[in-house]
């Protein structure tokens, strides 16, 4: 084997890995008396040797959170819409929604608004009614007596002003009556609803809606009695 | 889960595994970040770029051929994008007083054999230093490196030899001894 051809197998073994291949050429340059042959395979075994001793650069100890960071940033914006409606229904401890009973809740107390609004109007026409038997009280003129609160003498002055003040304490206890039976009613629904219970799955029993106002009714006759006796007129 | 092939890891991060999607990463972080810094030769520039490789890798695996290696691959994405950022980096030449020193003048006295083996390697061209990296460090075969660097595998093949050669000589000149020669 001359030189050239000792180079040629060397770097065929090296590219092939080819272990038995240089275990042969080492042999060979043990004994060759070539110069090129030593030379080839001490120029080899040194840089083996600098290979083993050749340290891999470390890595960086952020760089798989940096890449596992910039992975799941499009995911979470993607699914935050998702995380937020998996919070809302599967949160420990909370109750499945029950949206049939929210809209029934909802229903009444838009009802009990539209009550109170006309227990408000109805407020202004007794007043109205107040401030026209004032005007027949007085000395007959259309405009004395609506505005002017110094016609007339002070004794009468002061005579319309407890009747006044008697009428509209009248329509208030009328108003809180109404209120209170809205408010009874809307309390006798809304507070079995918040209640946790182990049976939430349970339909309420059937008919319930028909038995409210015997449900409430001593809650009505208790307010009604209580207001009459704080102002003076009989519980209706 | 760590004992898992790189086809099992890469079907499970398909179907969404997020713990596999983590060990991926893990397993490949290192070739491919001595890899980037092998060719790029910039600490900074490889953190980068190994970075972007990983992502790359991870939003790519769908087009990944199950029937070859899996390193071949991910090393040939870090190829592209190391060229890539050595094209952007000939155009700003301020860029090359950051990178690793090639080679120190200084004697090597009491420098061990792998320090002055790295050293040696900023002397190689790009490609050569390239390819002698995925040889000898990522084990690859000359045929894999040929895929990695989109060459022939004659070309790898001069390419190792050339550097090889190149290496040889520069511990030679620096008075390292040989083994049992």
């Amino acid at each position: 084997m001359n030189c050239q051809e000792f180079e040629t197998r060397l770097e065929a073994a090296i590219e092939n890995r080819d272990d038995e291949a240089l275990v042969l050429l080492a042999r060979h340059a043990a004994v060759c008396s070539s110069a090129g042959c030593r030379t080839l395979w001490a120029d080899h075994l040194r840089l083996e040797q600098a290979i083993v001793a050749w340290k891999c650069p470390p890595v960086p100890a952020e760089l798989s959170d940096r890449v596992l960071a910039e992975l799941r940033r499009p995911l979470l914006a993607a699914g935050a819409l998702t995380a937020c409606e998996v919070a809302l229904v599967e949160r420990p401890g909370d109750r499945p929604i029950n949206w049939r009973r929210r809209a029934i809740v909802a229903s009444i107390a838009t009802a009990g608004a539209m009550l109170l609004m006309l227990s408000l109007s109805g407020r202004n026409d007794e007043t109205s009614l107040v401030r026209g038997e004032r005007m027949t009280d007085g000395d007959g003129s259309a405009l004395a007596g609506t505005d002017d609160p110094v016609d007339g003498g002070e004794a009468d002055s002061a005579a319309r002003e407890a009747d006044a003040l008697r009428e509209v304490g009248v329509h208030y206890v009328v108003l809180a009556r109404k209120t209170t039976g809205f408010a009874s009613d809307l309390a006798m629904l809304v507070v079995p609803e918040s209640e946790p219970t182990a049976t939430e799955a349970d339909d309420p029993e059937p008919g319930w809606i028909d038995s409210i106002g015997e449900r409430i009714e001593p809650v009505k006759s208790g307010v009604s009695g209580k207001l009459g006796e704080w102002f003076g007129h009989p519980a209706t | 889960m760590t004992d898992f092939s790189d086809s099992e890891l890469v079907e499970r991060c398909l179907r969404g595994d997020d713990a596999a999607r983590v060990l991926l990463v893990r397993r490949f972080e290192r070739p491919v970040f001595a890899t980037c810094l092998r060719m790029l030769r910039h600490q900074q520039d490889a953190e980068d770029v190994a970075q972007e490789t990983l992502v790359r890798m991870c939003r790519h695996l769908a087009s990944w051929d199950g029937s070859r290696q899996l390193l071949p691959w991910i090393l040939a994405i870090a190829a592209n994008r190391c060229r890539t950022a050595l094209a952007k980096r000939s155009r700003q030449p301020a860029m090359s007083d950051t990178l690793l020193d090639p080679i120190s003048e200084d004697n090597p006295a009491g420098r061990e054999i792998g320090e002055e083996l790295e050293q040696a390697l900023g002397i190689l061209r790009e490609d050569q230093r390239a390819c002698f990296a995925l040889f000898y460090e990522q084990q690859l075969s000359v045929n894999e490196i040929a895929e990695v660097m989109q060459v022939a595998e004659g070309t790898v093949k001069t390419w190792l030899h050339r550097a090889r050669k190149q290496l040889a000589d520069h511990l030679r000149r620096r008075g390292f001894e040989g083994g049992a020669g």
